[in-house]
């Protein structure tokens, strides 16, 4: 799995996902965006108030991407799994982040929305079958690939 | 009150149809409902809630203590200022105003606005922000036109069905004044019938204009105070950092404080001190530093209580571990204190005729240093000019606060006015600020406004603007 820190993929994007704070939503450029291109490469653009501020660079494995297109096509069967806010059985948590999913790419099941974060540490215990977390899990896991947290 | 299905409880509010004050909202609650702090049991008195920082998951950079001390020492000080939200040079966000937000949240209170995560919820749009917090009426949707003054979260904004979450003074309808003696349930509601007559809804304390120039939400310029913004309003700005409660934030508290009664001097009347225990796990509400959390949050769940009252249970805070923040530098607990308080008027120089009244601003801006304490205001206003009344933190002279921070400013909005029947002169009207904090200079702590007394002319008309 090669990673790096350059500036943008060649190839056409297929999928733009973003995690933007909520008590951030009126500055500029504070939200994480992971960018899946159809040449298996991905970019990763840290907000400016991360450590690693930046746009990082990661070619996944096949597997790493064939699992990645699962869950994304798992979503699109799935629509009515989609949590409805940042509830997570009975607790309540503040300021979710919102995050936003777009695809692109003929011949592809579109399925783009805007959702509220579940948080992760907890919705494993209470959810761990809710495809927005496995698939808030797995961008996260692409993203500390791209550029780890120090 | 109603109270719902005790099936409910715990169940927090995520969509619409449920109903909360603007605490923390809980789903199947009643609209007014009260959200307690966790050691509230229902029994008055003092009560201790620690707050520690774990030592298992620290930041990646800096030091967090000294803005918890700061933010824990605003929670308990009962003080609340017109001008909290400050001019700021960012290096980050601010953790300070952050961490104010969050533990807000943990001891109750909600958002005062529409934030993103209401948007959201509710099905809204962008368009719908930062209007005055409530949840979606009968007909399912929110509601948002901002009036005539063109202002969002604003007393004439047109809201259709909404239903209110917003606490108000009855009768009033301000969020800058000063708060009553009494605050409680028969002095403040949620009841959209016991606004001032010709207002529509409830008003917040906004001042957001400088983080999006595009949306006007700023009810602090159309009031025309210093810019005030509620600590829970659901937006942080690069441009200004909120380190004190506004005026609407320790009324809300003071609603909580008057117990399961809802009514102020009754034995079951409490108040909550939250007190730094340490690096440690163990305490009542404990701050985490980890991944994968994106900014801010405070989780927490909750018990019943009796009548409209619910109690927080198990809150935690936790922080986006890899963020670059902006951490407030001094430790304001009292070690090494020292201040630089400045006083001045805004503007120093008057020209009126007898019988005229003006507004004048007396700002106390703490230069340098940690935590000035044991503030007090003298003002020495010669006749015939008169105090009419002050607002913002005094109600009168000499006026004592309580605590002020390094960097920090204070507002006071005096109406002055003239005797009908002043000579024409010129008058001095001084005021001089002190403090039990050791001030390391001593020359600026008072102010002399200078008021020039015109001869009556019926030609000179709006001299002072427009009052």
């Amino acid at each position: 799995m090669a990673q790096g820190s350059a500036a943008s993929c060649a190839g056409p994007l297929l999928t733009r996902y973003s995690v933007q704070p909520s008590l951030l939503a009126a500055e500029p450029d504070t939200a994480l965006r992971v960018s899946v291109h159809a040449d298996g490469c991905i970019a990763v653009a840290f907000p400016r108030h991360d450590l690693r501020h930046g746009t990082h660079l990661l070619r996944p494995d096949p597997a790493t991407l064939a699992r990645l297109d699962g869950l994304l096509d798992g979503l699109a069967h799935r629509p009515d799994a989609q949590p409805k806010g940042a509830q997570v059985g009975r607790r309540w948590h503040s300021d979710p982040s919102l995050i936003t999913l777009e695809r692109f790419g003929a011949g592809k099941r579109m399925q783009s929305g805007t959702w509220l974060a579940a948080p992760l540490w907890e919705h494993a215990k209470s959810d761990p079958d809710d495809p927005r977390t496995a698939l808030q899990r797995a961008m996260h896991a692409l993203a500390e690939q791209a550029a780890p947290t120090p | 009150m109603i109270r719902q299905g005790a099936a409910a409880l715990g169940l927090l509010l995520c969509g619409s149809g449920s109903l909360a004050g603007s605490f923390v909202p809980v789903a199947g609650e009643p609209v007014d409902s009260v959200l307690h702090p966790a050691p509230y049991t229902g029994t008055g008195g003092e009560y201790v809630l620690s707050v520690c920082l774990d030592p298992a998951h620290p930041p990646v950079t800096g030091n967090p203590l000294p803005a918890l001390r700061s933010a824990l020492a605003r929670l308990n000080s009962d003080a609340a200022a017109l001008g909290n939200a400050q001019p700021n040079t960012p290096t980050g966000p601010d953790f300070e105003s952050l961490l104010l937000h969050e533990l807000g949240h943990c001891i109750g209170l909600g958002h005062s606005a529409i934030g993103p995560s209401e948007v959201a919820q509710h099905g809204g749009q962008s368009t719908q922000l930062y209007y005055t917090n409530a949840l979606p009426g009968p007909d399912g949707l929110l509601t948002t036109l901002a009036g005539d003054d063109g202002v969002r979260g604003s007393a004439d904004d047109f809201r259709g069905d909404d239903i209110n979450l917003h606490w108000f003074r009855i009768g009033r309808n301000t969020p800058f004044a000063n708060l009553p003696a009494v605050v409680d349930r028969s002095t403040y509601s949620v009841d959209l019938a016991q606004l001032p007559a010709g207002q529509r809804f409830a008003e917040i304390a906004s001042g957001f204009d400088p983080c999006t120039p595009a949306v006007e939400a700023n009810t602090s310029a159309l009031r025309n105070v210093a810019r005030t913004q509620s600590v829970m309003f659901p937006a942080l700005c690069s441009a200004h950092r909120i380190r004190q409660l506004a005026p609407d934030d320790l009324a809300t508290l003071r609603i909580a404080r008057a117990g399961l009664d809802g009514i102020q001097g009754t034995a079951d009347d409490y108040r909550v001190v939250l007190r730094f225990r340490g690096h440690t796990a163990d305490c009542d509400l404990p701050i985490r530093f980890e991944p994968a959390v994106g900014f801010g949050t405070c989780s927490l769940d909750v018990d019943p209580l009796p009548g409209a009252n619910l109690r927080i249970r198990d809150p935690v805070i936790r922080f986006e571990r890899a963020i670059v923040w902006q951490y407030t530098l001094f430790d304001n607990a009292g070690a090494d204190a020292h201040t630089d308080l400045a006083l001045r008027w805004l503007p120093a120089q008057r020209a009126l005729e007898p019988g005229e009244q003006f507004n004048q601003t007396l700002e106390l801006h703490a230069q340098n240093g940690n935590l000035a304490e044991g503030i007090e205001i003298q003002l020495d206003l010669p006749p015939p000019l008169q105090l009419l009344e002050v607002s913002g933190g005094c109600s009168g002279f000499p006026c004592s606060l309580p605590a002020l921070l390094g960097g920090d400013r204070l507002s006071l909005l005096l109406r002055i006015g003239l005797d009908g029947a002043a000579p024409t002169s010129t008058l001095q009207a001084s005021a001089s600020a002190s403090s039990t904090t050791p001030d390391v200079d001593a020359g600026n702590n008072s102010a002399t406004l200078q008021v020039e007394v015109l001869a009556p002319d019926p030609d000179r008309l709006f001299r002072n603007g427009f009052e």
